[in-house]
């Protein structure tokens, strides 16, 4: 079985890529994706939300408690087909899930939350939704890391529970529409998410193990003012850019995933105790202080499953410890040595912000460290910011702190670092 | 603003579209409080344009809007020139009358359920009167008999341009603030609310503008009143008028209001004679002067672009001067990816010159 999973924080367009993806390849032709519902609340669903979309609203999102299950056949063409399985959750939900640290406690957990805890865990392929208005458009850089954050850790853990065979990955820039000014800015898609999610960027997809698409579900809008407010709604007729290169990519992701023989499992696997901390352990841990301690954007994750003829199953768990040889003593905390250092002005989206940036080195024992950055402007402290990493022992991780808004910028402003356990 | 710079309807809706969305975001977008209020008020003022671009394209109408027995009706017929509109005293029908142009008088009504539309062809002034009186009559109980729209064509030359001019019931001031459903000024809510585009609003001289007056008008009419037509003055002279204008010219709107004296029955009277020389000093000159711009399109085009010109040249200076707490300047204005797509609208010159102020401490 082959799983994916479309993830994204509340806004970046889930709902309605989903339901412009199933009407814009609704209808049977030779050689092009045909969606085809396998389930009266999947054509329910679809229609529903199309519907509010052609009344020029965007639709609901999922309210807390609810899971609906959507279900496909999806024919790639005429030889590829496979079943799809969508779980639409609330962002709420998944803000109990992690946030509030329960994830730790997932058999305790409602049926709705077990069944989206385990379909993380078992992504294959995974759909990274991302509006650039959530990075680029905060002021508020601590916001900004959170979202990005948000995304990063969930890609973290899921890379470290499938080291021994890495999910598909994709980042997807949506609502590309509103974006292509600033598109023009840069060479290409790569260098948009380096320049505003360096830390997703500088984590993963330097290592080149993202594909990076753009797209807009509807690509064109209207605007709207109600109530002395004013907003984009969606304009009729629907129109879409890069859909047809999103499902090409997934029809190549799906088989590169068929065809990736499973890792065989070693015979003996020798792990010391500190090291054997489970997925939901390091997950609690490190997105506790992303998403729970300030009001993070609500996260929506869409879990998709691909279900091809049957495929032997492999555990993915590493397989439990059974003999441990005496090891000498461990550190029992990280201990964090700084690689590189560097610092720029006007780096950051913003004029006048201090970027200070480098990778930090954890050569004690997993778990997170603190990156404390301040400015110092004639003795007085005038901005500091953190960011936290999870590092396992040995692993480097980037680290970019941006100091905003700091007017008047001269020589006599000092900056300073330090690595920290919290 | 020179006829240059002059945008096209199309080009000033965008603009306005566009410019509406630059300041919701980057209001969104700024930490502080103060710039944050500042571009939500001129949001404000923004969308009240964008409302007059929406409705300024097609069907022109301006209401004619007051307190019962403030002289609306006598206004009317001073403007139209012929004594017309039902006399609306006491209790009266829930619908306002419009007045449009044809090339014979001729009556209009559409009733609740009713698929077919009455019309009456009317030989003159006084027939069109005697139906309207008729239609406005609510003794009879039958709701179904009542008149839901009434539509007036006449030959007169004020209204060839398109202008329709409406005759609105009076809104009572004991009524206000109580549940308005299914009474008159219900009707007159939903009818300033979507279909005008413009009101002249009628307000006694002797009495001034009342509380509850004030009310209304903040919730119905600001966005679409800029001309307060006070009747009631006959014998006023300019000191008089001066003393008013000062108490009741705080800004209303997008702009301070213009002020019309009118003595609505001493114009009728000298039309009716055709009496020049008093005519003058009525004021209803004056106020079909007024009525003759908004009349013209391109004249309520060119007016909503000085003020748009004006909001943003208001708002430059004020986020130019802004300092907070450390006396530092903003370091931009604007949400950065909200300015890029403002600088990817099609360039014409009257966006040049807003984006010459815009544009200072943009990202």
């Amino acid at each position: 079985m082959i799983q994916i999973a479309v993830v994204g924080i509340e806004g970046s367009g889930k709902t309605v890529l989903a339901t412009v993806l199933a009407k814009r390849f609704s209808e049977w032709k030779d050689n092009e994706p045909y969606f085809e519902p396998m389930t009266p609340q999947t054509v329910k669903y679809v229609e529903r939300a199309w519907k509010t979309l052609m009344s020029g609203e965007w639709p609901a999102s999922t309210p807390p408690g609810e899971l609906p299950i959507l279900k496909w056949r999806l024919h790639f063409n005429q030889h590829q087909t496979c079943d799809l399985r969508m779980i639409d959750a609330a962002g709420q939900d998944i803000r109990l899930l992690f946030g509030e640290g329960q994830v730790n406690q997932v058999e305790a957990l409602p049926d709705h939350l077990q069944e989206l805890a385990r379909s993380i865990e078992g992504a294959d392929v995974i759909l990274v939704l991302a509006n650039l208005g959530d990075f680029l458009g905060v002021a508020d850089a601590e916001r900004r890391s959170e979202n990005e954050c948000a995304i990063k850790f969930v890609l973290d853990f899921v890379h470290k529970k499938r080291a021994e065979r890495p999910p598909q990955i994709c980042i997807v820039l949506t609502q590309l529409d509103r974006y292509q000014g600033e598109l023009k800015k840069f060479r290409d898609l790569n260098d948009v998410v380096k320049k505003h999610l360096p830390s997703l960027h500088a984590a993963q997809v330097a290592q080149q193990r993202y594909e990076i698409l753009g797209l807009a579900a509807i690509s064109e809008t209207a605007i709207a003012s109600a109530q002395g407010t004013v907003r984009r709604v969606p304009a009729t007729p629907i129109r879409s850019m890069g859909l047809n290169r999103l499902v090409e990519w997934l029809r190549q992701a799906v088989e590169t995933v068929k065809n990736t023989p499973e890792p065989q499992p070693p015979p003996t696997q020798i792990v010391a105790p500190n090291q054997t901390e489970s997925w939901l352990e390091i997950l609690q841990s490190s997105l506790f202080s992303a998403l729970g301690a300030s009001a993070i954007g609500a996260i929506t994750l869409f879990i998709l499953y691909f279900l091809f003829p049957p495929l032997e199953q492999k555990p993915r768990d590493a397989p439990a410890a059974r003999n441990e040889p005496a090891l000498p003593a461990r550190p029992t905390r990280p201990i964090p040595e700084f690689v590189h250092r560097h610092q720029q002005r006007n780096h950051g989206v913003f004029d006048d912000t201090l970027t200070i940036y480098g990778s930090v080195k954890n050569t004690g024992a997993a778990g997170k460290i603190r990156v404390v950055a301040w400015a110092v402007e004639n003795e007085i402290e005038v901005d500091r910011r953190f960011q936290e990493l999870v590092l396992n022992t040995g692993e480097v991780a980037n680290y970019s702190i941006e100091l905003p808004f700091i007017n008047n910028l001269k020589n006599d402003i000092k900056s300073y670092i330090e690595a920290v356990v919290p | 603003m020179d006829r240059q710079t002059f945008p096209s309807l199309s080009q000033l809706k965008r603009l306005v579209d566009e410019f509406a969305m630059l300041l919701s975001e980057s209001a969104d977008f700024h930490l502080a409080a103060e710039p944050k209020q500042a571009l939500q008020t001129v949001l404000a003022s923004v969308l009240q344009i964008r409302r007059r671009l929406e409705q300024t394209s097609e069907h022109f109408v301006l209401a004619i809007v007051g307190q019962s027995n403030v002289g609306k009706s006598t206004l009317l017929a001073a403007l139209l020139g012929t004594e017309i509109a039902p006399r609306r005293n006491g209790p009266c029908t829930a619908v306002p009358i419009e007045f449009t142009w044809g090339s014979k008088y001729q009556i209009h009504a559409e009733f609740q359920g009713r698929l077919l539309k009455p019309v009456w062809d009317c030989a003159s002034t006084s027939e069109v009167r005697d139906i309207l009186g008729s239609l406005a009559d609510e003794s009879n109980s039958d709701i179904s008999e009542r008149p839901q729209r009434v539509t007036v064509r006449l030959p007169l030359p004020l209204l060839k341009s398109g202008l329709i001019i409406a005759d609105t019931p009076g809104f009572g001031a004991a009524q206000l603030g109580q549940d308005l459903e299914g009474t008159h000024e219900a009707a007159l809510k939903h009818y300033l609310l979507h279909d005008v585009c413009q009101v002249l609003w009628v307000v006694l001289g002797d009495q001034g503008i009342g509380k509850r007056e004030q009310a209304f008008h903040d919730e119905f009419l600001a966005a679409i009143c800029d001309d307060i037509v006070v009747t009631g003055c006959d014998d006023w002279d300019e000191n008089d008028k001066q003393r008013f204008r000062r108490r009741f010219s705080s800004n209303r709107g997008l702009q301070k209001p213009q002020f019309h004296f009118v003595s609505g029955l001493q114009a009728l009277r000298a039309k009716e004679n055709e009496d020049a020389t008093h005519l003058d000093a009525t004021g209803i000159l004056d106020l079909e002067q007024r009525v003759r711009e908004l009349a013209d399109e391109s004249g309520r085009l060119h007016k909503l672009a000085t003020q748009l010109d004006g909001l943003v040249r208001s708002l430059g200076d004020w986020l130019a001067e802004y300092r907070d707490e450390r006396r530092r300047r903003l370091s931009t204005w604007w949400r950065p990816d909200s300015w890029t797509r403002w600088k990817c609208l099609p360039s014409h010159a009257f966006k040049a010159r807003l984006d010459l102020v815009l544009e200072q401490r943009s990202p």
